[in-house]
């Protein structure tokens, strides 16, 4: 028994020694990827600040050959008021950023709020009601989860087009009612967050199955609906292939759809501008992001992002 | 009295389950239901955009499309391209988000700052796959940093050549794949690691057992069901690739280039939408998209239904067995 | 909980804010802003009827402001608002779902790549049905060639664009000895000339042309027959002209008398090389005051952005010898007649129903038909017009900054040569989905190693996916 002990003193020093030089790994590793997941954002923003001659043809004589294309990259400059007027007024760009933000987000918006209330009044049906076909209907929402809007989009254009409803955002903000993720989701959620004891109480009370809901079950909700409401505005945002089949017009171009157009215009080779405009439209997800983080990663633990 | 009360007020309560759903399905109907229909009809006719020809007379052509589609060898293209460029960003994906979480969720190493590096992984996910898509392909065009970087290494020989390796673009794909999505990986990991009885943790370290050991024999077998989870909702997501592909190739200048990084995505919207407008082939070729991702969704069901749950149960069972008798004989 | 709260909320006020703000700014620059949502044939908030106008070059722009200027009285009552999209296959796409739905275009435009397939569709009102007469033998035939359909005259350019080869006097000078444009073009006359060209301007440091695609336009005019055969709808190739071009090509890419062994056309080292180190660029008409002019310059007038009017543009004394490439440049027909583009302009049906039918008629006519306007017009911009009469009052104003760029050369006399040459019978319906076709071909000849029979094959097979109406050989 004295053996086993010192063996096992001596097995600890080693033990000691190989979780730190563990530790050192690890913390290597996780500084090279915090390096890698940031870099192309910097490089973007000191980009935005230059000069198209400077993008093409600067070099460094102190940088070492093999990373002079990169420190280059890293070298801020001043054009970055220049660039942003460019790309926001000049003629031959002329992109309606403006614009753009304010349409992504009443897509964003109108969709986020349509998915997250309807999908909860669904969960909340197939929750509380025992009615005959609760079950296999349950189990057809389930089934559908799988099926992705890419392999209907053609034929989901060809009628909004033959509806009239192109250049329009109803195709966008409405179909969102129907979001069997977040009923499921959600549906899971009330199964933990919710008694039925409440609804008949409700009930004894006097109020109806709506106000019910309305009043006493959504609050109850929030922070579910709060979790899809987050994954389901950035998914709204970065929507982009059928927006880009059905929108027509430059002044409802959503934002995904001008980052299109940067690299789509031909006569432009204003990379200076182009970086500006690449970095408009990531600094306010970057922003919303760093601030909601804790939720988004909370999230995504549960499960969440799975569309 | 009371309970009598309550199931009377039940039974004429739950019609409203109906109404409560209604919403979710109509919309469905109208806006899922019916363009999945409308694919698979489209696809048995000669149909063009209807926007080319508004009167057109759409006539029947059996499982013509299906045929022509499959003998298009740019749709065989897409179809492999699409799984290959998915599978060279999932490798490296999986095995650095199950690294990282196993790291993460060791109790003896104990990383600090944890939530600073969840938080930063996970950055790039969110963004805008269009703007992803732009930037890196400046990156790779001539004049960008990787090109030039290409030619000081000597990898270019002549700086007036494209970076041309047929796998190239794929790579570059997949990087941006494996780079967007590690992070949501280990988070998810972890959450299943966490998920795992500490008490099978403390079982193998009275026993003596390594890091390593515990993390073959104890963690990876209990959270195979999440990772097989996110291999098939991965897989799937990975067939509907369309944003930064789609980025480099009106992007890119190399249409040789654009050609090895095509998606299946990419060539529905090409022939729907461009050229002859031919919309009947186009849903057919998303039929063949259908039936792909069909498949993946049957494999996930399959692999996450009770028989692969009463698996890991027993499993669990098992280990907890062992790590009780290894217990009791240590003591 | 609260936190998130806020954050979302204060993440919508915020997004609302700044499009508001920056909405406010683009007001003035976009002609189209103030009109958004009013349909063609609708009044905007002034009362006047809104044209509805797609495009896709920002020449349209300038060119309907100069119109309004001229035209007091249409101005009062019509005001114009264009959708831009640059991007070809995107432009098509956008125009013909826009012309199906009810908010259509009323008048919209075509580059010659698509002009054909625009003029056949089924909202495309004719010149008959817009009133607008002309008179056949006024016109250079393929302008009106390209546009007919069935027997109907269904649009009209106001370019005819005969393609020339410019080229940098000063090395000439120094690699052929002499920078006169009869004697370059001596050089310049055949292809075998002017591969030999290439080796010697390579010798001297200077690349022959810019990228891969750069004698695409010029080798594809000259095929024996259109990629698709009108009547049959069959595949067509000429395979000796297309090995030909991509052989050429090869050797130069090979040899290193390109700047790019990528298609660079409309792409940053294009640009480069008007400023810098490419000996010759094929271009046309519209190309010389458009694109080369333009873009030879090295500075722009510190690159000022005027909020107001958002130019950016060449100022008209940043044209001056020492700025760039400027005045450095001659013009010659070079070693094979060709043309690149035009500008076909084109009425919809819905414009017939709305009210906007007169506009689209005076717009056409006032670019088009009308020699005095026509001639008012192109004479200030130096391009050239697609009727021959009127060109052969056009002249080379020896103040203008066209003139000073060619170094005193009279760029007409040229034009007016090539022009009549040009002929239909190499384009189709479809020859915007061959042009990107054969862009494949040469990166998979040149760059990526396939044999030259691959390459050519691999051009039917490309466009097989997208143009189903098309026979294909077994």
């Amino acid at each position: 028994m004295a053996n086993y002990g010192q063996a096992g003193e001596s097995m600890k020093g080693g033990y000691h020694a190989r979780i730190i030089a563990t530790k050192v790994i690890v913390y290597i590793v996780c500084i090279i990827l915090t390096i890698i997941a940031i870099l192309p954002f910097v490089i973007m923003v000191f980009s935005a600040s230059k000069s198209r001659f400077e993008i093409n043809s600067s070099y460094l004589d102190w940088a070492p050959k093999i990373t002079n294309s990169l420190a280059v990259s890293l070298l801020p400059s001043g054009h970055f008021i220049e660039n942003a007027k460019y790309l926001l007024f000049s003629k031959a760009l002329s992109l309606p950023f403006g614009r753009g933000f304010l349409n992504s987000a009443i897509i964003a918006v109108g969709a986020t709020v349509l998915s997250v209330y309807f999908s909860a009044l669904t969960a909340y049906g197939f929750a509380v009601y025992r009615f005959k076909l609760n079950k296999p209907l349950y189990a057809f929402i389930m089934g559908i989860q799988m099926v992705p809007t890419q392999v209907t989009f053609i034929s989901f254009v060809e009628m909004m087009f033959k509806w009239h409803l192109s250049n329009s955002y109803i195709p966008f903000i409405l179909p969102a009612i129907a979001a069997p993720s977040t009923v499921f989701f959600l549906r899971q959620y009330m199964s933990s967050a919710l008694s039925v004891e409440m609804v008949e109480a409700g009930r004894i009370d006097g109020a109806g199955e709506f106000g019910i809901f309305n009043r006493l079950v959504l609050p109850i909700l929030k922070p579910g609906m709060a979790t899809m409401a987050i994954f389901a505005m950035v998914t709204n945002w970065n929507n982009f292939l059928i927006p880009s089949l059905l929108i027509d017009k430059m002044e409802m171009s959503t934002v995904p759809m001008l980052v299109q157009k940067l690299s789509g215009n031909k006569y432009s080779t204003e990379y200076g501008a182009i970086y500006f405009g690449l970095t408009l439209t990531a600094a306010p997800l970057i922003i919303f992001y760093l601030l909601l983080s804790k939720y988004i990663i909370a999230g995504v633990a549960l499960g969440g992002v799975k569309e | 009295m009371a309970s009598s009360f309550k199931t009377r007020a039940k039974l004429e309560k739950n019609h409203f389950g109906y109404i409560f759903i209604a919403p979710f399905f109509i919309t469905y109907f109208i806006f899922q239901l019916v363009p999945l229909i409308d694919t698979f009809r489209f696809a048995m006719t000669d149909a063009v955009a209807w926007y080319l020809k508004p009167n057109q007379d759409i006539s029947f052509k059996g499982f013509e499309n299906f045929k022509d589609v499959l003998a298009d060898p740019n749709f065989r293209d897409a179809f492999g391209n699409t799984p290959l460029m998915w599978i060279m960003g999932f490798i490296p994906q999986i095995g650095l988000a199950l690294l990282l979480a196993s790291w993460f969720t060791n109790e003896k190493i104990r990383v600090k700052g944890q939530g600073f590096f969840k938080v930063i992984f996970y950055m790039p996910n969110i963004m805008t796959a269009t703007t992803i898509g732009m930037l890196f392909y400046t990156f790779i065009n001539r004049n960008g940093f990787i090109h030039n970087f290409c030619v000081s290494i000597g990898y270019i020989k002549d700086p007036r050549y494209p970076i041309s390796s047929p796998t190239f673009g794929r790579s570059v794909i997949a990087f941006i794949n494996f780079w967007m999505w590690y992070g949501q990986t280990m988070i998810v990991l972890i959450a299943g690691i966490m998920g795992i009885n500490p008490s099978f943790f403390e079982a193998a370290s009275i026993d003596g057992a390594s890091g390593w050991q515990t993390f073959w024999k104890i963690t990876m077998p209990l959270v195979r069901p999440i990772m097989t989870y996110s291999l098939v909702t991965s897989l799937i997501g990975g067939f509907q690739m369309f944003d930064v592909p789609n980025m480099f190739a009106t992007g890119s200048n190399n249409s040789a280039f654009s050609h090895q990084i095509t998606t299946i995505v990419m060539y529905i919207k090409r022939v729907g939408s461009t050229g002859s407008m031919s919309v009947s082939s186009a849903c057919a070729a998303s039929v063949y998209l259908f039936i792909a991702t069909g498949i993946c969704s049957l494999v996930l069901f399959w692999l996450m239904s009770d028989r692969a749950e009463a698996k890991a149960k027993r499993l669990e069972k098992k280990r907890a067995k062992e790590a009780a008798l290894l217990e009791g004989g240590d003591l | 909980m609260n936190k998130l709260k806020r954050v979302l909320s204060g993440t919508l006020a915020l997004a609302l804010a700044a499009s508001m703000m920056t909405a406010c700014g683009n007001d003035d620059s976009s002609a189209g802003g103030s009109n958004s949502g009013t349909q063609g044939g609708g009044k905007d908030e002034s009362g006047k009827t809104v044209v509805k106008v797609y495009t896709f070059t920002d020449e349209t722009q300038g060119m309907l402001d100069g119109f309004l200027e001229d035209n007091p009285e249409f101005a009062e009552k019509y005001t114009f608002d264009i959708t831009l999209e640059a991007t070809a296959s995107t432009y098509q796409q956008k125009t013909m779902s826009a012309l199906a739905s009810d908010d259509a275009p009323d008048l919209f435009l075509a580059d010659a790549d698509y002009a054909k397939k625009f003029a056949a569709l089924e909202q495309t009102a004719s010149l008959a049905d817009l009133g607008i007469t002309i008179k056949d033998e006024e016109y250079y035939s393929y302008v009106l060639d390209f546009t007919t359909i069935k027997g109907q005259r269904m649009a009209l350019s106001h370019q005819a664009a005969p393609g020339v080869v410019l080229y940098r006097r000063d090395y000439a000078e120094e690699v052929l000895g002499s920078g006169d444009p009869a004697e370059v073009q001596k050089h310049m006359d055949t292809w075998d000339h002017f591969v030999e060209t290439a080796e010697a301007m390579k010798e001297k440091g200077y690349y022959m042309i810019a990228g891969i695609d750069e004698l695409k336009r010029c080798f594809m005019n000259n095929r024996s027959s259109a990629w698709v055969n009108e009547d049959t709808m069959e595949y067509q190739l000429d395979k000796e002209t297309v090995s030909q071009f991509l052989e050429v090509t090869k050797k130069l890419a090979d040899e290193g008398c390109t700047s790019d062994v990528t298609p660079v056309q409309w792409n940053a080292n294009w640009y480069k090389g008007m400023k810098d180190g490419v000996f010759c660029f094929f271009g046309c008409s519209w190309y010389l005051h458009y694109t080369i002019k333009p873009n030879c310059l090295a500075e722009v007038s510190t690159g000022k952005v005027d909020p107001k009017t958002g130019s950016q543009e060449a100022d008209e004394k940043d044209y001056k010898e020492g700025n760039g490439s400027f005045g450095k440049w001659g013009i010659i027909a070079g070693p094979a007649p060709y043309f690149w583009g035009g500008t076909w302009w084109y009425g919809s049906k819905k414009c017939l129903e709305d009210g906007t039918k007169d506009a689209v008629k005076q717009v056409i006519e006032y670019f088009c038909v009308n020699d005095d306007s026509l001639l008012k017009v192109m004479q200030k911009k130096g391009d050239f017009t697609s009727k021959p009469a009127v060109n052969e009052k056009l002249t080379a104003d020896p103040e203008s900054s066209t003139y000073k760029f060619l170094a005193g050369q009279d760029w007409y006399t040229i034009f007016r040569e090539a022009a009549p040459n040009i002929d239909t019978k190499t384009t189709c319906l479809y020859d915007d989905e061959f042009n990107t076709a054969v862009d494949n071909a040469l990166t998979n000849y040149i760059t990526n190693g396939m044999s030259l029979d691959d390459a050519i094959a691999g051009i039917a097979t490309e466009v097989k996916s997208n143009l189903k109406d098309v026979k294909f050989p077994e």
